[in-house]
Formats: C-alpha cells, sequence, structure tokens
C-alpha cells in the first residue's frame, strides 16, 4: 500500500473500519502517548464516536429486552385469563351436569305428589286447596330450575365447542307437539291460544333433542313477550329444507336490536321482567347452525315477531 | 475586569457557609450529601450581566451534569440570551452515559445561547472534547481557549459588554 | 326394569311407573340386575342409568349385547349428559332421555315400548 495516503490517513481509516465493526484498540493511554497533536485529537474524536455507538446499542438492547419482558407478561396475563376461562367453564359444565339428577327427582316427586292429592285425605277443603297452590308452585320452581339448568350446561357446552349432535331419523311434528306439551300448563297460564299447523309428516336426521331445545326456546320467548296474544306454530317439509315457524303477536323487537338478539348476552327487553339467562336465541342460533340450517327473524315493535328455523333435509 | 453580579427575580440560592466541601475525584450521584450538591452547583456562578462561569468537574456523571444546569437554568431565569465561559481545565474525559446527559441538557438552553467559551489550557485530549461538544450539541457559536483571560475577552465582547 | 344407583331418584321412578299400572324391578347394581335377567322374567323396557359404581351403564350394555337371550330387551338410557361412549364402550341403538325430564315425556315414551311388546 504505497500509493497515495498518509501513514495518518490510513491510520484513521482502520480505526473507523474497526468502529464500524463495533470494535475500538484506541485507549486513552494511546491519545496520551500520541506525539501529533492533530493525531491524538483525531484519536479521541474516533474513541468518543466509538463509545456513543457502543451506548447507544447498550441502550437499544436494554429497551428490547424491556419490551421483551413486557411482552412475556402479558403473555402470561392472557394465559392465566385464558386458564380461568376455561376453569370456569369446566366448573360451569360440570355443575349443571350435577344439578341435572336432584332435578329430575324433584320433579318427578312433584309430579307425584299432585297426583296422588286427590287420594291425600287433609283436615279441610281449604287446606287441600293450599296444598294443591303449593304443589304447583313447587312443580313450577322446579321446571324454572331445570330451564335454567338446562341453559347453563348448553351455554356451557357451545362456548367449549363442545356441542356434540346426535342426528337420528325423526319427524319434527313429534318434536313440536312434545314442546308444547311441556308448555301445557304455562299456555293455560298465559290464557294464550296456541295454533299449530303441521298437516303432514316432516322427517330427516336430526338430534332430536336439541331441536326441542331451539322450539323450546322459541315458544318460551313467544309466551314471554307475546303480549296474551295467539301464537303459531307450523311445520313443513319443502323441496330442501324442513322450515318450522313460531309466530307471536307480541311486543316485538326493534329493527336496530333485530341483528343483534342471536349474540350472547343481548336482550332487547329490560332483564327484570323476565327469567332465564337471556341466551335462548343465541343457544338456539348456534344449535341450528350446528345442525346446518338457518334461524331468522321478522319483526316489528308492538306487531309481534316471527322466527323462521330452516333445517336441511 | 468588573465582576458586578446582579441579582435576579426568582435567583434562589442556598446559603451553606462556603469553603466547607472538599469535592472528591469521584463520580457523583444521588447518594451525595446536600452540602456536596451545593457545592457544586456553586461551581456555576454569574459573572456579568447575561454571562455565566462554570468550572467543571474533574470526574462529571449524569447527576453532576444534572445539578450543575439546573442552577444553570436557574441563574439565567428568564434570559433570552446569554453566554457563557466553561472551564474544563481540571476536568477528565467524560463517558458515553455523561455525555449523552450533557447533550440532552445543553440541547434545553441552546436556543438562548448566544455563545460558549470553552477554557482547555494545553489539554489536547479536551481540546478535542471541546471541539465534538461544538459541532454535537446543536450550538451556534463556540471557541476553544487556551486561557481564561481570552475567555472571559471574547465572551465580553460578544455579549456587548 | 329400572337400574340406577341412586336411591332416590330409583325409588320416585317405581312410583312414577307403578301409578302408570306397570310392574317394575328396580335394581341400584347393574351386576344384580344382569344375573336377574339370566334368571327371570324379561322385562318390556330397561331404563338404564349410565354413571354408576361398579359396573357401569356402558358395562351393562355391552354385556347385554353380548348376551343372545337379552340382546333384544330395548334399552332407554336416561342420562344427564350426552356422551354415548365413555371411551371404551360405545352406545348403540338406544333412545336417550335427557335429565332433567318431564314425566309426561318418561310415561309417554314407556307407552310406546309397552305398546310395541
Amino acid at each position: 500500500m504505497s500509493w497515495g495516503g498518509s501513514k495518518s490517513t490510513d491510520r484513521i481509516l482502520m480505526h473507523l473500519a474497526e468502529i464500524g465493526a463495533g470494535r475500538c484498540t484506541i485507549t486513552d493511554d494511546v491519545v496520551v502517548a500520541e506525539t501529533d497533536p492533530d493525531m491524538s485529537q483525531v484519536l479521541v474524536g474516533l474513541l468518543v464516536l466509538h463509545e456513543d455507538l457502543s451506548y447507544a446499542s447498550r441502550q437499544r438492547t436494554e429497551a428490547e429486552t424491556a419490551m421483551r419482558i413486557v411482552a412475556e407478561e402479558r403473555e402470561r396475563l392472557l394465559e392465566d385469563r385464558r386458564r380461568a376461562v376455561e376453569a370456569r367453564d369446566q366448573f360451569l359444565a360440570v355443575a349443571a351436569h350435577e344439578l341435572r339428577t336432584p332435578l329430575t327427582t324433584l320433579s318427578l316427586l312433584a309430579d307425584r305428589l299432585m297426583a296422588m292429592q286427590g287420594s291425600i285425605r287433609v283436615a279441610d277443603s281449604s287446606a287441600a286447596e293450599i296444598q294443591r297452590q303449593h304443589l304447583a308452585r313447587l312443580k313450577r320452581q322446579v321446571e324454572r330450575l331445570s330451564a335454567l339448568v338446562v341453559e347453563m350446561l348448553d351455554v356451557s357446552r357451545i362456548t367449549r365447542g363442545q356441542l356434540d349432535l346426535v342426528p337420528a331419523p325423526v319427524d319434527l311434528r313429534d318434536v313440536v307437539h312434545e314442546v308444547l306439551d311441556r308448555f301445557d300448563l304455562e299456555i293455560m297460564r298465559h290464557d294464550v291460544t296456541v295454533k299449530v299447523d303441521a298437516p303432514s309428516p316432516v322427517r330427516g336426521t336430526w338430534d332430536a333433542a336439541h331441536i326441542d331445545q331451539v322450539v323450546t326456546n322459541l315458544v318460551s320467548n313467544a309466551l314471554k313477550y307475546g303480549a296474551g296474544q295467539p301464537i303459531e306454530v307450523s311445520v313443513r317439509a319443502e323441496t330442501s329444507h324442513a322450515v318450522i315457524v313460531v309466530r307471536d303477536h307480541g311486543i316485538g323487537i326493534p329493527d336496530d336490536e333485530q341483528t343483534k338478539i342471536f349474540g350472547p348476552f343481548t336482550r332487547a327487553v329490560a332483564a327484570k321482567h323476565h327469567e332465564g339467562l337471556g341466551l335462548g336465541l343465541w343457544v338456539a342460533h348456534q344449535i341450528v347452525q350446528a345442525s346446518g340450517g338457518r334461524i331468522k327473524v321478522d319483526s316489528r315493535p308492538q306487531k309481534g315477531s316471527t322466527f323462521t328455523v330452516e333445517l336441511p333435509l | 475586569m468588573s465582576t458586578r453580579v446582579r441579582r435576579h427575580a426568582g435567583f434562589s440560592m442556598m446559603r451553606v457557609s462556603r469553603g466547607n466541601v472538599e469535592l472528591e475525584q469521584r463520580a457523583y450521584g444521588p447518594e451525595a450529601t446536600r452540602e456536596e450538591c451545593v457545592a457544586i452547583a456553586e461551581r456555576v456562578s454569574v459573572i456579568d450581566e447575561r454571562i455565566l462561569f462554570l468550572r467543571e468537574l474533574p470526574i462529571q456523571s449524569p447527576f453532576s451534569v444534572n445539578l450543575m444546569f439546573d442552577r444553570i437554568e436557574t441563574l439565567v431565569g428568564e434570559w433570552d440570551r446569554f453566554a457563557y465561559v466553561a472551564d474544563l481545565t481540571e476536568a477528565k474525559r467524560p463517558d458515553a452515559e455523561t455525555r449523552a446527559t450533557l447533550k440532552a441538557r445543553v440541547l434545553r438552553i441552546s436556543p438562548r445561547v448566544t455563545h460558549v467559551a470553552v477554557v482547555v489550557g494545553d489539554n489536547l485530549i479536551m481540546r478535542a472534547m471541546a471541539r465534538l461538544f461544538a459541532y454535537g450539541m446543536g450550538l451556534q457559536s463556540v471557541n476553544v481557549h487556551a486561557t481564561r483571560a481570552e475567555a472571559f475577552e471574547e465572551v465580553r465582547r460578544v455579549m456587548g459588554r | 326394569m329400572i337400574i340406577d344407583d341412586d336411591d332416590d331418584l330409583r325409588e320416585a321412578l317405581v312410583d312414577v311407573m307403578s301409578a302408570q299400572g306397570y310392574d317394575v324391578a328396580p335394581f341400584a347394581d347393574a351386576r344384580v340386575a344382569l344375573a336377574a335377567l339370566e334368571e327371570g322374567p324379561t322385562p318390556f323396557l330397561i331404563l338404564l342409568d349410565l354413571m354408576m359404581p361398579g359396573m357401569s351403564g356402558w358395562e351393562f350394555r355391552a354385556a347385554q349385547l353380548a348376551n343372545p337371550k337379552l340382546l333384544s330387551i330395548p334399552v332407554v338410557v336416561v342420562t344427564a349428559g350426552s356422551m354415548l361412549t365413555d371411551g371404551v364402550h360405545t352406545l348403540s341403538d338406544v333412545e336417550i332421555l335427557r335429565k332433567p325430564f318431564d314425566v309426561s315425556t318418561l310415561v309417554t315414551i314407556t307407552a310406546r315400548y309397552a305398546a310395541a311388546s
């Protein structure tokens, strides 16, 4: 290396190259030992440059580490939350599951008591009447509890993605009739007329118990929000679909709520006036979707609501 | 050399009996005593109208830099322009962290600084530091001098004294 | 025949079925029930609980299906869950009555099997 450039320049270039590579062989001693005043000042400048670059690099590493720690902490919190939610859902599932047997027993016993009432000797007729009323209330409370438990279990199963449908050959008319039979007492209590339009069989392969749940939820809503007006339930088969329609002429649903009512935890009416977890339509929606069908609503405030369920044949 | 010191509004100074504290050759940090902090801050003084004088510590630290610049800001108050003389003859080369703090504090006051005169004696290393300082700190006008006398003269001339 | 280890529920079911006019043979233990089926008369329906200690409902059904004398007896599984399989056995060809159920539902289903026999 003999053409162009002085030894000083080469030396400076060497140090610059070092610094670019993140190293520096210049020390304070080297600077002090340097005899050329210009060179000593340049060396100081190069050393300071290297120090500033190293410092900046250290700062950046520290910032990155801090950010990584924050990210890890956040991950941990999210994981904790996920596990807590899962534990909660598990608990709900187990709780709901365990509640079912005692509820069944209660329900059967209440029914038996009511049936036996006629043959029980009581002090006087007013006591007998009171007893009859108590039993009726008992039965009602058991039904209410049962409905809540079923809803709770369905919800927890759905949120855990475990809605396992068991399709089997079924006639939807049977399902509808069974549901309405169960609502007999409540229909009488609401003093409501329920018209059923199901002239011919509607046979297909679906999970009867879950479709039952869907129809139950729709009928329950029709009774709750039907304002005592007649309710119409129809079942028919079309070319590719079976269609179940539940129609009431009650308070209806405002336009802006109609898209939301199938979502979880929404209720278009104040919660305290009506029972249940408010998830009936959401559960119904999940079941119908999982069955390959569609559910939709057509409603106008004060005019009533028409819920249509389509299931593939 | 007239050394009339003017008092200014908002001028607060802790009065501790002077000359008691010997500052050592070490980097000072938050553990410093009140007396030590005052001693450090008092290395900054007003030597004429809108002219400050700063005697840098042998070993500087981010803590000492902040102390001294807090003091500068207190002394200059509302002045929209001022100059200062920085005496680096006792000073050793500051480390990267101190330099970063120094840069931040200088940038804060630089819009109001008309001129800085740096005294380095015959210390070539500090002369180089002063030049780097001049280029890297966002100051409009910096000069390096061998003696205090030269520095004071220049600063007075610049400030029209 | 009713096979359920929950005493209260089993007794309530016995009461309901008796009131309907059926002869009821209740068992708390599925193994005892199996032995009784071997010896005695054939019921027109077995109401079977799944979660039982000793021999579970799944195991009972597997044993029933392995016995040519018993395999054609209809079974309605009464359960809180919907698990057709316990991981080892899978239930096939049984009607499922999910708890909680209504008396009327139980009565309707039972009547259907009684009529068919």
